[in-house]
């Protein structure tokens, strides 16, 4: 169980959970991001920060500091779904 | 009274080519014109949608949610709600979702479906889907949806557009409103709890969609519109929330979670196959967003967009001048009889206006190039990229569209603030943003680089000056922007979350066309404002007039010759004009930077209009050189220019040093009348405004001086 | 007063008269909250988000 902003670039994981009291998450799973969905970290920016998650079928740019409330399950072969709209 | 035209919402999630499929389906009849007590442009065009069925289509800004994260997004929510006082609600809407994402676009329309409202839904980019092999089956779809005409379009190619149109006509003839989904019993009872009490208290009974932005939404703004502030709301709020936890959910989570479990099983079969939408992105991505080709790439491709302005557009530049002078070369002979009619139409009018006009070509590619890179995707990257600066200002990356637009005009970089969420980071973008070059100073350092660093040190010099006066800006707003969020506003670190869309090809017709807008709204201005300050800073450089001038140069000095005569009492009568008398008491203000009282006359003429300067200058100096007929170009006339008197006598006025202060006060100063009034409209006052003027000002006299004085030294 | 001066002092007068009341438009326009700018709001040059 790591927060999203100490992910590698390249890893995959699964939402565990996030804070729907901060602006940032409410806007994420309004984008679809909600608790057990698959996710990727694609990559950091060339200055360290924001970050780029793929999810969904979509590639969205988060802050290091707003990742830190997304709890993550690491695991390595669990691959992003690609849109057949059922995650 | 003439019957209320039927207006049709056009709305969906940011790039999804909604717009491509505007302009294809209202063609070239559009318009913009305003949501009374908003800058959100209401942009709506005419579209025939069959049988004599003609309706006013609105294009709305993109949104991800009902639940508005800005400003921006919030102005959409009350336009589809008809709370926004001026607007009604639209007879109906057309969903534009991505057909490559079809789950997360479906969620506003989940949203939308409790508007109640006639809604019809087009699946956009269905060639992308296509190549992608996914399969959607439409006829399942719409069935699921309660029967709401569903078309696959692909707006860029044009295909599927007559099928949009008739499933307007569908909404609209029969009515047909999406399926709404069925909340769970406690939250069911929840949103009744509110209802009710809303009811009790108000007397009026709220829409659903209300009452959810009320329970689901952590700002009370829903609440405060509807008049709703009894002692007993946030109680009776908490208390509903409490019931949705019954349920088992966070209530500020509920209705995603609960749309999108709804959606799953909406879309169930109705899509097959489909193998990834970051297609190209990925692969482009793997490139731009490297650690180290990426910034790299960046900075080039925008010294490469300023570099293109600048040289893609002298020869259009040219066309317009040799068109000018020509009409100048027709009028004056015709006018000859009239002197002073004469003066007006050609030195003022036609030399003022002309010397805006001529960098209409400029101000084209730059929009042009801004629009590309924007309908491409690659403006989502760069403030990826960039995000990481702005935030060590308080700033974000969102902050760069308003910043970069402001090199265009400040005005839409102003307005664009809307999307930042907190106030706060707002204020310091807004007040960073007028320090951006607009074009509207392109034309000034261009005249500048043209008439003097050019031709004395070449085209090499030329644009690096261009540049870096756009970088002077840069360099003062950073701080200027650091002091303001840390110090002064105080401002915490920004939420940021930008989705980075799948690049795709600009469509030339809607880039073109928006070009066009931007274009005629140049022109318009020139043939508006300028022409008017034209005439008028031609009448204060002519009048009071001593017809005896010439008599008395010619008895206090018999040796000059007839065309010296000429010249001198040219130059006589702009002195004692009134602008002349003017700009010589104010003038010792602006010694200290190099300006003479012509160059101080066009700096305080342009505090209206920051062009205005160019158009000054023709006219002052067309003036001063008589009313010839052959045209000199406002170019050699400065460069020609003299000091007359004074400890710098017969040396040249536009010396390095003084063309450089000058563009330094030129990049440094406040800008136009309208963007300050724009500034104090999006502060809410004054007050900021004011401060803007003021320290930028003052600013731009300070290193005016600064640069002058250093470099008279050094050359 | 010959002619000139009349046409001349009528398109003075108009210019200065248009600018000004444009100015009081825009003050007042200004003042009910709308839009004050003319150059390009049209243009979508809004991020997206």
């Amino acid at each position: 169980m790591t927060p999203l902003s100490q992910l590698l670039p390249g890893q995959f994981g699964k939402l565990v959970s996030l804070n729907p009291d901060q602006a940032v998450d409410q806007r994420l799973m309004a984008l679809g991001l909600l608790p057990g969905m698959a996710l990727k970290l694609v990559r950091r920016a060339p200055l360290g920060d924001p970050l780029a998650i793929e999810f969904g079928g979509q590639v969205v740019s988060l802050r290091l500091a707003e990742a830190e409330s997304l709890i993550v399950d690491v695991a390595a072969d669990c691959p992003v779904q690609r849109p057949k709209n059922t995650p | 009274m003439s019957s209320k035209e039927i207006s049709v919402a056009l709305v969906g999630n940011p790039n999804t080519g909604k717009s491509t499929l505007f302009n294809a389906l209202t063609g070239l009849r559009q318009k913009v014109g305003n949501y009374p007590g908003v800058t959100v442009a209401r942009k709506s065009g005419r579209c025939d949608c069959g049988d004599g069925l003609k309706v006013e289509l609105v294009d709305l800004p993109g949104l991800y949610s009902l639940a508005a994260a800005s400003p921006d997004e919030q102005v959409v929510t009350d336009v589809l709600l008809g709370s926004l006082e001026g607007s009604h609600q639209p007879d109906a809407i057309v969903v534009v979702l991505d057909a490559t994402n079809i789950l997360r676009n479906l969620f506003l329309a989940s949203q939308l479906a409790e508007l109640n409202l006639p809604l019809a839904l087009v699946l956009n980019q269905a060639d992308i889907a296509h190549k992608q092999g996914l399969k959607i089956d439409t006829e399942l779809l719409s069935q699921r949806l309660g029967g709401v005409p569903v078309v696959l379009t692909s707006a860029w190619k044009g295909e599927g557009i007559s099928a949009v149109r008739r499933a307007i006509a569908e909404a609209l003839n029969k009515k047909t409103k999406m399926t709404r989904l069925t909340w769970p019993s406690q939250v069911e009872s929840a949103l009744n709890t509110i209802v009710q009490t809303i009811e009790k208290d108000t007397g009026k009974a709220p829409s659903a969609a209300d009452v959810q932005r009320i329970l689901f939404s952590s700002n009370t703004h829903t609440s405060d519109r509807l008049g709703w502030s009894h002692s007993h709301r946030d109680a009776v709020v908490r208390q509903a929330r409490d019931q949705v936890r019954a349920a088992g959910y966070n209530p500020l989570a509920a209705e995603p979670l609960i749309h999108y479990a709804h959606l799953r099983k909406v879309l169930e079969g109705v899509t097959v196959g489909g193998n990834g939408k970051q297609g190209n992105a990925a692969a482009l991505d793997k490139v731009l967003l490297n650690r180290v080709v990426g910034p790299i790439l960046f900075i080039g491709i925008m010294l490469g967009l300023f570099a293109s302005v600048f040289w893609l557009a002298k020869f259009p530049m040219q066309w317009i001048q040799a068109g000018v002078d020509f009409l100048k070369a027709i009028v004056a002979p015709a006018l000859a009889g009239t002197p002073m009619l004469q003066s007006l139409v050609t030195d003022g009018i036609i030399a003022g206006v002309g010397a805006f006009l001529v960098f209409l070509p400029q101000i084209l590619i730059l929009f042009l190039f801004v629009g590309i890179l924007e309908d491409s995707g690659y403006m989502a990257r760069a403030a990826f990229i960039m995000d990481r600066l702005f935030s060590w200002c308080g700033l974000n990356g969102k902050s760069f569209v308003p910043l970069l637009s402001g090199f265009a005009c400040a005005i839409p970089g102003l307005l664009s603030t809307r999307t930042i969420e907190d106030p706060k980071a707002r204020l310091a973008t807004a007040f960073a943003v007028p320090f951006m070059s607009c074009s509207a100073r392109f034309p000034v350092y261009a005249l500048m680089c043209a008439a003097f660093i050019g031709p004395l040190y070449g085209p090499g010099w030329e644009s690096v000056v261009m540049v870096g006066m756009h970088c002077v800006g840069l360099i003062f707003a950073v701080p200027t922007a650091f002091v303001l969020t840390r110090f002064v506003l105080k401002v915490k670190p920004q939420p940021f979350v930008l989705e980075l869309p799948r690049y795709q090809m600009p469509k030339p017709r809607d880039v073109i066309w928006r070009m066009w807008q931007n274009a005629a709204e140049f022109i318009s201005k020139a043939g508006t404002v300028i022409f008017a300050i034209t005439i008028i800073i031609w009448a204060l450089c002519y009048f009071p007039r001593d017809a005896q001038m010439s008599d008395r140069i010619k008895a206090s000095e018999p040796t000059l010759s007839e065309h010296e005569l000429q010249a001198r009492t040219q130059a006589a009568m702009i002195e004692q004009s009134w602008m002349g008398r003017f700009g010589k008491a104010v003038q010792p203000v602006f010694d200290p930077c190099g300006f003479d009282w012509k160059i101080t006359v066009g700096v305080l003429a342009s505090f209206p209009a920051r062009e205005v300067i160019v158009s000054t200058l023709g006219v002052t100096y067309s003036i001063g050189k008589g009313a010839e007929a052959d045209s000199e170009h406002l170019r050699t006339a400065m460069q020609e220019a003299k000091w007359t008197d004074g400890p710098r006598k017969s040396t040249p006025i536009f010396s390095l040093a003084a063309v450089l202060a000058l563009m330094v006060f030129f990049a440094l100063c406040s800008q136009c009348g309208a963007t300050i009034a724009t500034l104090a409209q999006e502060t809410g006052g004054w007050k900021w405004a004011a401060i803007s003027f003021f320290y930028m000002t003052i600013l731009a006299w300070v290193m005016a001086v600064v640069v002058y004085q250093v470099v008279i030294r050094l050359t | 007063m010959n002619f000139e001066l009349i046409i001349i002092s009528f398109l003075v007068g108009s210019a200065l008269g248009w600018l000004i009341n444009r100015a009081v438009k825009k003050f007042k326009q200004q003042r009910a909250g709308k839009c004050a700018g003319g150059c390009g709001c049209s243009d979508k040059l809004k991020p997206k988000n």
